[in-house]
């Protein structure tokens, strides 16, 4: 396998050069936080964040989109596929290895025995340069769920090497096709390099802290249904949302029918949704099988690190921190998860983890 | 045979004409739709406990069991209760008027697999929905089960749903025992009164070889589970249907989760066994 380097100051040229081809996006600053947002120029884009407060799934899913038209008086359904999906390719530049595994948990998701062709067709025009993070951001527990590393679902994967270099991994043929787009910007590596790439790695590994062990959560979750913790939690909670809207790979959606001012067309739309609104789980009749806060809060828990394992066959969850950082309740997803395993340990707890 | 009708874009409905409608009750009318297209028509299959996504245009969609039974192909037809936006939109609907239908979505009662065995099953209210297209794929294939004993509940007598069938066809066709019950009555009901379970008392069910499928209302399943337990039926041998908010009804929406399974494509039915460890299930 052929790896590359390229300097950090060229990667700002390559991806001057991208914007004739590509929609890009990138992690911008905006007053105290970071966003993934399309970007114009190089400039403003800023490698050097912890975390965005938004995941880059808007990018794939948007909050809100058209799926099809209804033409009331010749009574014609219009797929709204091709328009819903962006012209042009698009390239998302810095997005860290939690970003992408949660878009191999959406990959799951929205393809197996049925396709999600808006979904699909969106990743399969989107080229990705992802970026090993080589210290912990503030509220992130990737390590902890594994997913600090990341072997596919990008294009290129940059690790910073010394001198203000990145070490280049190729990821698919899209990534060869960017290099090629600027041969002159990057470097094979040598074996120096291969050697300044292990040090970064080695770095990474001694900074990533791992606050809770993964192996033991299914037998946790099972045993901790009826946990005093639900209760404790569940009244802190208001059901906001946040924590869902701002994470990766929480996929939840609603679909409604909006008719159009002329009363000639109605528009299919799906929005994102939360399993913590009141009518989530809301059936004729009024009956609503999670009534209670509690019972919606615990079962985002038990979806994402339980139901999802059944489901997909991972946990819904890459440690990205972001719910913690959104929770105007100051609800921690890491600690609950920790206090639980504390609680019902079948095997040893991290010490001075909380 | 199941044939798989591809289509592009899942979430795309075909259009279909409803072609007949048949008022049951107050709330519940039995539906009988036509796909426009020809193709459609003649390779559109289902499995008896399978459900449909219907489209109306403009208010929404929702999730029916399909009623009717793939040995007699041609038409779908559904039984819908009003119940809200879109259910009440289709209680609208003229013979002529357009809708949209997708799918068959689900697992379905599990034929194949009980093929020889006697068969009791339980409905309550609507549960009758789906059982339905059980009952007239049992009867339309009668020599491969065994003996059929059907226990039915409604609120009222005049709460009941295909009652012609009830009445006539079902009781009249070979080793199919019918009974059925209401909870509450006028002085012109000669029948049984009491919650379906007290039809347990009233017909001896030997559950040796037998499998039982039930659906009704949630609060049904626990007392008919129980009665079935007591009588030694096996906890992977009782088939429950379950009902959840459904958007999407091909695994991607999350609405229809329980536990740690999907009721779109996991389920709708679901055996005892599966129902005890989902949390949230009943
Ligand atoms: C697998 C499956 C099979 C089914 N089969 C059948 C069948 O064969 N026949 C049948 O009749 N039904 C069936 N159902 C149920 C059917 O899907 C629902 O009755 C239907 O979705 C109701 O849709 P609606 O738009 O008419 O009602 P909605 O407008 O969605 O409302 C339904 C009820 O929920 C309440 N509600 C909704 N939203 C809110 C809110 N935001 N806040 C407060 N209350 C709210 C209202 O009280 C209302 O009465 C089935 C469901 C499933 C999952
Ligand atoms: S962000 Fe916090 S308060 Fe809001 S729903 Fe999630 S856990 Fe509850
Ligand atoms: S649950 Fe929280 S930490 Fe886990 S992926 Fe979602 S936002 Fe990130
Ligand atoms: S209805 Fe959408 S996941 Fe089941």
């Amino acid at each position: 396998m052929q790896n590359y380097v390229i300097k950090k100051e060229d990667l700002n040229k390559l991806v001057e050069r991208a914007l004739d081809d590509y929609d890009v996006y990138a992690p911008v600053q905006k007053k105290s936080i970071h966003v993934y947002d399309q970007i114009s120029d190089p400039a403003s884009m800023d490698l050097n964040y912890g975390q965005t407060m938004t995941s880059a799934k808007k990018l794939f899913n948007p909050p809100v989109e058209n799926m099809m038209t209804f033409d009331f008086d010749k009574k014609e359904i219009k797929d709204r596929l091709e328009d819903t999906i962006p012209e042009n390719p698009s390239l998302i530049v810095g997005l860290h290895a939690c970003d992408i595994n949660g878009l191999l948990f959406l990959d799951r998701v929205y393809g197996g025995e049925y396709d999600d062709l808006y979904y699909q067709k969106r990743r399969e025009k989107t080229t990705i340069i992802g970026l090993n993070c080589l210290e912990s951001c503030e509220s992130g527990f990737c390590r902890s769920v594994n997913t600090h590393i990341v072997f596919e679902g990008y294009d290129l994967f940059l690790t910073p090497i010394e001198d203000e270099r990145y070490y280049v991994n190729v990821g698919s043929p899209k990534g060869d096709r960017l290099i090629t787009l600027a041969p002159d910007l990057f470097e094979e590596a040598t074996e120096d390099d291969v050697d300044a790439f292990r040090k970064s790695l080695q770095k990474k590994h001694e900074s990533l802290p791992v606050e809770f062990h993964l192996d033991n959560l299914m037998e946790t979750l099972d045993m901790a249904w009826d946990d005093p913790i639900w209760e404790e939690i569940g009244e802190d909670c208001m059901n906001c949302g946040s924590c869902a809207l701002v994470c990766p790979t929480c996929y939840c959606f609603d679909v409604v029918d909006e008719v159009g001012l002329d009363l000639k067309e109605s528009t299919r739309k799906r929005k994102w949704d939360t399993c913590l609104y009141y009518d989530f789980a809301l059936v004729a009749g009024n009956h609503n099988f999670r009534e209670e806060p509690e019972a919606r809060l615990k079962y985002r828990f038990y979806h994402k690190m339980r139901g999802a394992v059944h489901d997909q066959g991972i946990i819904a969850c890459t440690g990205c921190g972001r719910c913690i950082d959104a929770c105007p309740a100051g609800i921690s997803f890491l600690d609950v998860l920790a206090q639980l395993q504390k609680n019902w340990a079948s095997a040893p707890t991290i010490e001075g983890g909380n | 045979m199941q044939v798989e009708v591809k289509r592009e874009n899942e979430y795309v409905p075909n259009l279909a004409v409803l072609k007949n409608r048949t008022d049951m009750t107050e709330l519940e009318t039995l539906f009988e739709f036509e796909f426009k297209d020809k193709d459609l028509q003649d390779h559109f299959s289902y499995k008896p406990g399978q459900f449909i996504q219907l489209s109306m245009f403009g208010i929404g969609e929702a999730p029916f069991s399909i009623s009717s039974t793939p040995t007699r192909p041609g038409t779908i037809e559904l039984g819908i209760r009003r119940a809200g936006d879109v259910t009440e939109a289709i209680h609208r609907l003229e013979p002529g008027d357009v809708v949209g239908l997708r799918g068959p979505y689900g697992n379905g009662f599990p034929l194949e697999k009980i093929k020889g065995k006697d068969i009791l099953i339980v409905a309550g209210g609507i549960g009758l929905v789906p059982l339905r297209s059980a009952i007239n794929y049992i009867i339309d294939e009668r020599e491969d089960f065994g003996h059929m004993t059907l226990f039915y509940g409604a609120c009222l007598p005049e709460e009941r749903i295909f009652v012609d069938e009830l009445e006539n066809d079902w009781p009249s066709a070979p080793e199919v025992d019918v009974l059925q019950t209401v909870d509450e009555c006028h002085e012109t009901w000669m029948g049984n009164v009491g919650v379906v379970t007290t039809l347990f008392d009233k017909y001896e069910v030997d559950s040796e070889n037998t499998v039982a499928l039930i659906c009704g209302p949630p609060v049904m399943y626990r007392f008919v589970v129980k009665e079935l337990l007591d009588l030694d039926f096996r906890r992977d041998e009782i088939y429950m249907s379950l009902e959840r908010r459904m958007k999407c009804g091909v695994g991607k929406c999350a609405h229809c989760q329980v536990g740690h399974k999907l009721v779109c494509k996991d389920g709708p039915v679901f055996t005892y066994f599966e129902v005890q460890r989902l949390q949230e299930a009943i």
